[in-house]
């Protein structure tokens, strides 16, 4: 019997989740190989089953995928974050009736303090979250509860092996737990990665019991804090608490690979107002502002002449102002830009962000009042109307960088005018 | 932004009695979406369901969380392709009606029932 104050910790991931969102309104792709292109159709980033037993690839660029693509007539779906966003907030807001303790660690991935819940029936409760969520927003999911944190991913692993989708050590004694630990890659194991599991490897842990056992002091004089904490989360101790509130991110980057290299600095100043203002949109929503600006712009790697040229600007009065950022990408940009060169990609960099509520008011805000107005009636149109629907002239050029989204569904379930259509039988 | 349905300007004399029964505007959200994260916004595309009042463009409130009823509306999967479907109960099995034709649902058929539609909304002007 395991001692009552134990805590009791789940792991929820969605299936492949980019991939069950698009066969949310499509059953004809229920069985059939799926997979979703990162932004500008670049590598594939989330697969079916069925797509990864024909052998693609994760991260695998989508021009080396497309032979197996069309041999397996497998179904390819540009990323829609519009749609993902949508879904993913449904889950979570169910999660929320489950569990007022949560963690929300990823668009796909929660975990929940379940420690109110009686350990005999955990299997039921998991298995009623599991259920409730497929039923309502139709994304199947995997549960593994155990408690710990690193032990729910182990856990959670088992349960994607499973038809029933849920598997949880808490009922469970500790020889089932051991067992399992036996058959489970070291380099599964959350926060281990392929370099450490290397390490293990070469020091002769072959699988996850071995590194629950391995020798405290061994590890901490050749590894790291983490790692010992995470063996100690292995057998049970709980190191890694839940982390409720996200952490505040300290940069905010959008650059992009153009389709066919450019030389023009008017076409690589479109492109860049461009990440500027999603760069800004970006963090306006998040409450943030920034206090440097970083520009780029590289040539490719693998052609002669190599260039990469990066600006820095420290803004004055910090900001998250389009009108602002966008003045300061520009000049960087005059200062950075070389003529003759095939420029193959550019970026902006916003850097040190804080919130702006730190920010004390100076001599000059009252000026920026009417500007921060006007960002806020922007962003609600931009919500209201889609994404670009008030936009600077800078950033349409010749507007050939916007993105590669051929293969989208469209599909917006929180957008009335982008509704998913369906025919009256 | 909410504005509330009675607004009261100051000014001498009675107060107006209408303003001890000032409300929050109208929320038609709360009134058509009973279960947020279960209900989605479907569009209607065709007239074949135009005896049960749905026209081509409509705009169907859908709710996932329910279950099925005698006479419902749902947007069920057959053939694979989801469509809107109106649902009969007879002798405790529930049939979509197909070109004159009544299908049962059971665990066996291919037909997968995708939600329960509560609202159709139909734009007259």
């Amino acid at each position: 019997m395991q001692p009552i104050n134990k805590r009791i910790i789940a792991l929820v991931d969605c299936n492949s989740f980019y991939v069950s969102c698009e066969r949310l309104f499509r059953p004809d792709l229920a069985k059939r190989p799926v997979v979703v292109l990162s932004n500008n159709d670049g590598c594939i980033i989330s697969r079916s089953t069925e797509a990864k037993q024909v052998g693609i690839k994760m991260g695998e660029p989508y021009f080396k995928a497309k032979p197996l693509i069309d041999k397996y007539k497998v179904a390819v779906f540009s990323s829609n974050y519009e749609l993902y966003g949508d879904l993913s907030r449904r889950v979570m807001k169910i999660l929320k009736n489950f569990s007022s303790d949560i963690e929300f660690y990823s668009i796909d991935e929660a975990f929940l303090d379940l420690t109110h819940i009686t350990m005999k029936n955990v299997e039921d409760y998991i298995s009623n979250i599991r259920k409730t969520i497929l039923q309502w927003t139709g994304i199947p999911v995997s549960i593994g509860a155990a408690n710990t944190k690193t032990l729910a991913k182990v856990a959670n692993h088992i349960a994607k092996k499973k038809k029933m989708g849920i598997e949880e050590f808490i009922s469970k004694d500790q020889d089932y737990i051991d067992q399992e630990l036996k058959e489970f890659p070291v380099a599964e194991v959350w926060g281990i990665g392929r370099q450490l599991s290397a390490f293990f490897h070469n020091n002769h842990f072959h699988n996850t019991y071995q590194l629950k056992n391995a020798d405290n002091y061994w590890v901490r004089k050749n590894s790291s804090v983490v790692v010992l904490k995470t063996i100690h989360e292995l057998q049970g101790i709980c190191c890694f608490p839940l982390n409720y509130t996200p952490t505040v991110r300290k940069n905010c980057c959008v650059s992009r690979s153009f389709g066919t290299s450019i030389t023009d600095m008017y076409d690589l100043q479109e492109a860049l107002v461009n990440h500027c203002i999603t760069a800004a949109e970006r963090i306006r929503s998040e409450g943030l502002i920034a206090k440097t600006i970083y520009v780029f712009i590289k040539t490719s790697r693998f052609k002669k002449n190599y260039l990469s040229r990066v600006e820095k600007i420290d803004i004055p009065m910090p900001t998250n102002n389009t009108l602002e950022l966008v003045h300061l990408a520009v000049k960087a940009l005059e200062n950075i830009y070389r003529k003759g060169h095939y420029y193959s990609k550019a970026g902006v960099l916003l850097s040190g962000l804080q919130p702006k509520a730190h920010y004390a008011n100076n001599l000059f805000s009252d000026l920026n009042h009417n500007l921060d107005h006007l960002m806020n009636i922007i962003d609600q149109t931009n919500n209201k109307f889609g994404r670009g629907s008030i936009t600077l002239a800078a950033a349409r050029h010749n507007n050939q960088f916007k993105l590669r989204r051929q293969h989208s569904s469209k599909i917006d379930t929180s957008f009335i005018q982008r509704a998913p259509v369906v025919k009256a039988g | 932004m909410k504005i509330p349905l009675v607004i009261q300007k100051v000014s001498a004399g009675f107060p107006s009695p209408a303003t001890d029964y000032v409300q929050e505007e109208i929320d038609l959200n709360s009134e058509l979406i009973k279960n947020a994260p279960a209900t989605f916004v479907i569009r209607v595309q065709g007239n074949s369901m135009n005896d049960h009042k749905i026209a081509n463009g409509d705009l169907l409130v859908v709710d996932r969380s329910l279950g099925l009823s005698n006479d419902c509306i749902a947007i069920v999967n057959f053939n694979n392709e989801l469509v809107v479907k109106n649902i009969i109960k007879k002798s405790n099995h529930f049939y979509i009606k197909h070109a004159d034709e009544y299908i049962p649902i059971t665990e066996h058929s291919d037909i997968n029932v995708w939600g329960i539609v509560t609202y159709i909304i139909h734009a007259t002007h």
